[in-house]
């Protein structure tokens, strides 16, 4: 795994039509990319410390290596929206959250000291992935790192408020699910056919809101 | 313009093209067809385009009715389909196309080996286009067709046709191009960034050992069940390439599909090569599969011979 740091990007293969290029600010360095793309770009995906150059197959991985690498010396190039603030209507616990009273009880916290450190705390969408409209969160409180299930469970419903690992987020549409439940929102994550599909995007800052019915 | 009318659904058929790339910073997975190589062939037997938009049928097919003439073609996984017409049953082919007289039911029955079967139809299935495909992502909140699985009484609206071919080969050289490279059930892989995170006495029960194919698979993994637990050290979460092949703590090998999580925090032990990526779509549960590790240059090499072998087969439509 890359270290943070200021080490300059680095670009290896990711399986036969894609590169794997490490970074501190993997947002920065998609940026820097899309001012000048590639031949055969297909997609330009962000993680949390690398990015993913896919390519369509048969691409000559170590030419677009080279056609890319000028991109990866500049980094001057900032994210492209003001961020917005997002507030996320919650209703925890109960069936909404079924992982809530366990993981209060193992981290030895009362429901609601739960509930409280995570709805206080000032979130920001680190990058989109995992699902449509997915963003992972990161402004996570340390207590409540929690490790992702050893097996995703096979249905995890629309608007679950979750938690693994750094991160928060909201499961956009019912899907196979690793992480933990805390809650649920009524709002629409991701609407294919709005002019944004994405109700949030990379840098804008989230907070949870607890209800006790969820708002339409 | 004509229509396919479901009459009886199969288990699980949706509409599928070449799918949606571009869309993954969105979190949007490509979708698309799980054996593009099935739906080329069927849309190139009827005159169609590459991309056209063809019927994805899994495990067991549909019974359709014509409400107009249609030219149509089968091509995937075995199975053997007819046509009731006027109180007459006809066994129709596969890899090779015919016509369906309107009030013709198409009766695709149980898919036999394999687990994918594509129905082109000439003129190409005319849904709206979401996010610049037609393809249906089952795991997403689409509208209409592109969300969810055919059901009973569905109409699926066909587009104009365009002409035929002037030739179609042999349906057995079609037939065996399939076998080969849709059917296979040894699939070539490169490390994964994460390949490091696999304990060496783990590897022999990983690569080039017979895995099963879990009834937890979808076309958004195939999942291989057999290979040793490992607890991994906690990772984050990064973006996941076609083909990516997850392992999680319970030992799973997941063979990520076309509806894959553009991201996941699963160590990458591994990628499938571009060239056998359509023969994860074809994997049925219970089925065996091998993992077979091979180089960069020749996992190239391997995808533009299989690319040049189908075209000098069945030449695509100029764009």
């Amino acid at each position: 795994m890359p270290a943070e740091g200021p080490s300059p990007p680095s670009i290896q293969p990711l399986g036969d039509s894609a590169l794997r290029i490490a970074a501190p600010n993997p947002a920065l360095v998609r940026h820097a990319i899309l001012a000048a793309p590639p031949a055969g770009l297909l997609d330009l995906v962000c993680g949390h410390h690398t990015l993913a150059a896919i390519f369509s197959p048969g691409i000559d991985l170590a030419r677009a290596a080279a056609a890319i690498a000028p991109a990866l010396a500049r980094q001057d190039l900032a994210p492209c929206h003001p961020p917005r603030t997002i507030d996320i209507p919650t209703l925890y616990g109960g069936p909404s959250g079924p992982d809530l009273l366990p993981l209060a009880s193992s981290l030895g916290l009362s429901p609601q000291a739960l509930i409280d450190l995570h709805a206080s705390a000032s979130y920001t969408v680190r990058f989109m992935g995992f699902a449509p409209g997915f963003a992972y969160l990161e402004g996570l409180p340390a207590q409540l790192r929690v490790q992702r299930l050893d097996s995703p469970r096979p249905r995890v419903p629309a608007g679950t408020v979750a938690i693994a690992g750094p991160y928060s987020g909201i499961y956009p549409a019912d899907s196979p699910g690793g992480w933990r439940l805390l809650g649920r929102t009524n709002l629409t994550l991701f609407d294919p056919l709005a002019a944004s599909p994405t109700l949030l995007q990379p840098g804008d800052r989230v907070r949870f809101i607890p209800t006790r019915v969820p708002t339409p | 313009m004509t229509a396919l009318r479901v009459i009886t659904p199969g288990l699980q058929s949706s509409i599928q093209d070449l799918g949606r790339p571009g869309f993954a910073s969105l979190g949007v997975a490509p979708s698309g067809a799980a054996d593009h190589l099935s739906l080329r062939i069927a849309n190139r037997l009827v005159g169609n385009p590459d991309h056209s938009a063809t019927i994805e049928c899994t495990l067991s097919g549909d019974t359709f009715r014509a409400e107009g003439a249609a030219r149509v073609a089968l091509a995937g996984a075995d199975a053997s389909p007819l046509i009731r017409r006027a109180g007459s049953t006809l066994a129709v082919p596969l890899f090779q196309p015919f016509t369906l007289l309107p009030g013709d039911e198409l009766v695709l029955g149980p898919i036999l080996s394999g687990c994918r079967l594509y129905l082109a139809i000439a003129g190409g299935v005319d849904t709206p286009p979401v996010l610049a495909s037609r393809s249906a992502h089952l795991a997403a909140a689409f509208p209409n067709l592109t969300g969810r699985p055919l059901r009973e009484g569905d109409s699926i609206p066909i587009g104009a046709p365009t002409p035929p071919p002037r030739s179609t080969p042999d349906p057995a050289s079609l037939r065996r191009f399939i076998a080969a490279h849709s059917l296979r059930t040894t699939f070539r892989v490169l490390p994964g960034p994460d390949a490091a995170l696999i304990p060496p006495e783990h590897a022999p029960a990983i690569f080039d050992s017979h895995l099963t194919v879990s009834a937890r698979s979808s076309r958004v993994g195939v999942r291989l069940v057999g290979g040793p637990a490992c607890t991994h050290p906690p990772r984050t979460s990064e973006p996941t390439p076609p083909g990516a092949v997850q392992r999680t703590p319970e030992g799973e090998l997941i063979l990520l599909g076309p509806e894959r999580p553009v991201t996941g925090g699963y160590p990458l032990v591994a990628s499938v090569i571009a060239a056998d990526i359509p023969a994860i779509g074809q994997l049925r549960p219970g089925a065996r599969a091998r993992l077979a590790p091979i180089t960069l240059d020749a996992a190239r090499t391997l995808l533009i011979d299989q690319q040049q072998a189908l075209d000098a087969l069945l030449p695509p439509l100029p764009a």
